[in-house]
């Protein structure tokens, strides 16, 4: 029965706590007794805070017991990404440097979600200091995609796709400077959102790179992130850099259809190598869209090496800054990947950086008159192979590591770059059984086209109901 | 990746940031370091002399979308 509920939906489960078919203790226990058997195979939590979400589940259905129901996540449990501060709560980032840090402030984005009625059962595995796309963590340990342990989940937000994905929470916030949501989301069969820069406030939350970062959702199907996405996204007077850019109705736009939509495909994949598993993917989700009532189009992209590049200088400048103190000071205490993509920051002219900055205009003018003057949406893959193992990916800071990153990152960097909204779907699966996702991509503040025509995927497919055997099978933990 | 530009960094490590590196680090930090910083640099030679960092928030402002669902 426990299986039967961490199966739901988080809409779903949401509206049996409303009804009061299932309590919030009901289905925080189903949790937590997922958490207990998969969490030695796939290691997703760094902090599990059983006891806390237990009482709050109790208090949450005392609540809807009065008739008190706090919001549309009303006892749903949730985890997040161990980088969203909640005050008195201890917040890694992933580290070993902040492996017993405990913030005096709460993310906004913490707050928002709890203000929605949501539980937070702990802090989600990580790359450290959200720096990596693979889901290794020489601190706190890698963790697993629940497809395959043997594959990497993607990261940096790995734990919260790992989570999502095998069934052990309803939803999960995660972090993208560089794909960091869209890529776990991809590699273990969700949907992830990067929103527009400034859609969803930054307050509270571990930083990267002050330009470039973004918080968002992973969820499993496109209604789940919607409501998720509504609830988190708006002005922030904590957050300076938030937009006040009005927010739609997100959940209401995935009941549109799409006829009417136009689609771009890029001509080429800009020299990103595409596996023929994913390349096969990404033509079939244009026939399921078509179906739907989309038009498609060719569109030929802008530089993607140069946006990468650029972007990299961005995110490196940045990041050396929050750094450098550290850097210098508790060198051996960053795994040397990470250091090494932290130290490149150090050697950059601030001119470079400028000229980064500078430059982003001209792209997204470029973009918008070479792309979006043809179409509403740009799809694409999110990642242009299958998970890789583990050890495939575990290169280190050997010579090998700027192709390894340049190739998962290839086409969701390039977005951050952008500012532009990218939702990141499940397409299909490759030949060994593995997740595979396309990536949609909007005008700046186009969320709802992006839901609007994920959601017509959706119920056009069934690749988001697949669920991992693992995940289901008791005996195979 | 060539002994001059490790021992380049190695250098301004030292001057910017008073810290040694080794050789190894030197020169793995250029070695990922170069490319990127080439392709930028290639990119930056399209700046224009009016272009600046908020220039982007204009664009954003217009491109914004007024054709929601």
């Amino acid at each position: 029965m426990s299986d039967d509920i961490t199966t739901l939906s988080l809409v779903d489960v949401a509206a049996a706590i409303a009804a009061r078919e299932l309590s919030s203790v009901e289905v925080t226990r189903a949790c937590l007794a997922r958490i207990e058997r998969l969490q030695p195979v796939l290691n997703c939590f760094i902090t599990l805070e059983a006891e806390a979400a237990l009482a709050a589940a109790r208090t949450a259905d005392e609540a809807l017991a009065r008739g008190d129901e706090s919001g549309p996540l009303h006892g749903v449990p949730l985890a997040h990404k161990d980088m969203f501060y909640r005050a008195g709560q201890r917040c890694t980032g992933g580290t070993k440097i902040r492996r017993d840090f405990v913030p005096d402030v709460t993310a906004t984005v913490q707050a928002r979600l709890a203000a929605g009625g949501a539980l937070c059962l702990g802090g989600l595995n990580m790359s450290e200091f959200a720096v990596g796309p693979t889901g290794h963590n020489i601190h706190h340990g890698a963790c697993r995609n629940p497809w395959n342990p043997v594959h990497a989940p993607g990261g940096s937000s790995s734990g919260s796709g790992a989570a999502v994905a095998a069934r052990l929470v309803y939803g999960a916030l995660g972090s993208d400077t560089g794909g960091s949501i869209r890529i776990p989301a991809a590699l273990c069969g969700l949907v992830g959102l990067k929103p527009s820069q400034g859609r969803i406030s930054r307050h509270g939350g571990l930083s990267l790179s002050f330009s470039l970062d973004c918080f968002g959702p992973l969820t499993r199907t496109v209604r789940d992130c919607a409501r998720l996405t509504g609830l988190l996204a708006g002005y922030d007077p904590l957050d300076p850099t938030s937009s006040r850019a009005p927010v739609d109705d997100y959940e209401q736009a995935c009941e549109h259809g799409i006829g009417g939509l136009t689609i771009g495909v890029p001509a080429d994949h800009g020299g990103v190598e595409v596996a023929p598993d994913v390349a096969t993917a990404v033509t079939d989700s244009l026939s399921v869209l078509a179906g739907q009532g989309a038009g498609i189009v060719e569109v030929a992209l802008p530089d993607q090496a140069r946006m990468n590049a650029l972007s990299t200088i961005v995110t490196r400048a940045e990041g050396a800054t929050i750094h450098r103190k550290w850097l210098l000071e508790r060198r051996d205490d960053y795994s040397p990947q990470v250091r090494r993509r932290m130290e490149m920051g150090l050697l950059l002219p601030a001119t470079r950086y400028l000229e980064a900055l500078s430059l982003r205009a001209r792209f997204l003018d470029a973009f918008a008159s070479d792309v979006f003057r043809h179409c509403d949406v740009v799809l694409l893959p999110t990642v242009p192979m299958p998970a890789p193992t583990l050890a495939e990916l575990d290169v280190g800071d050997s010579d090998a590591l700027p192709a390894m990153l340049q190739r998962l990152t290839g086409f969701t960097r390039p977005m951050n770059y952008l500012g532009l909204p990218a939702l990141s779907l499940p397409a299909g699966f490759s030949a060994e059984g593995l997740p595979m996702g396309l990536q949609l991509v909007g005008r700046p503040f186009a969320e709802a086209t992006l839901f609007a025509a994920g959601a017509a995927y959706q119920r056009a497919t069934t690749w988001h109901e697949r669920a991992p055997e693992m995940a289901t099978a008791e005996e195979t933990v | 990746m060539s002994d001059e530009k490790a021992e380049f960094a190695r250098e301004l490590f030292r001057r910017w940031h008073g810290q040694e590196l080794s050789d190894a680090d030197a020169a793995g930090l250029v070695a990922f370091f170069a490319p990127i910083d080439a392709l930028a640099a290639r990119a930056a030679t399209d700046l224009g002399f009016d272009d600046e960092p908020a220039g982007y928030d204009v664009v954003v402002a217009r491109l914004t979308a007024k054709d929601r669902p």
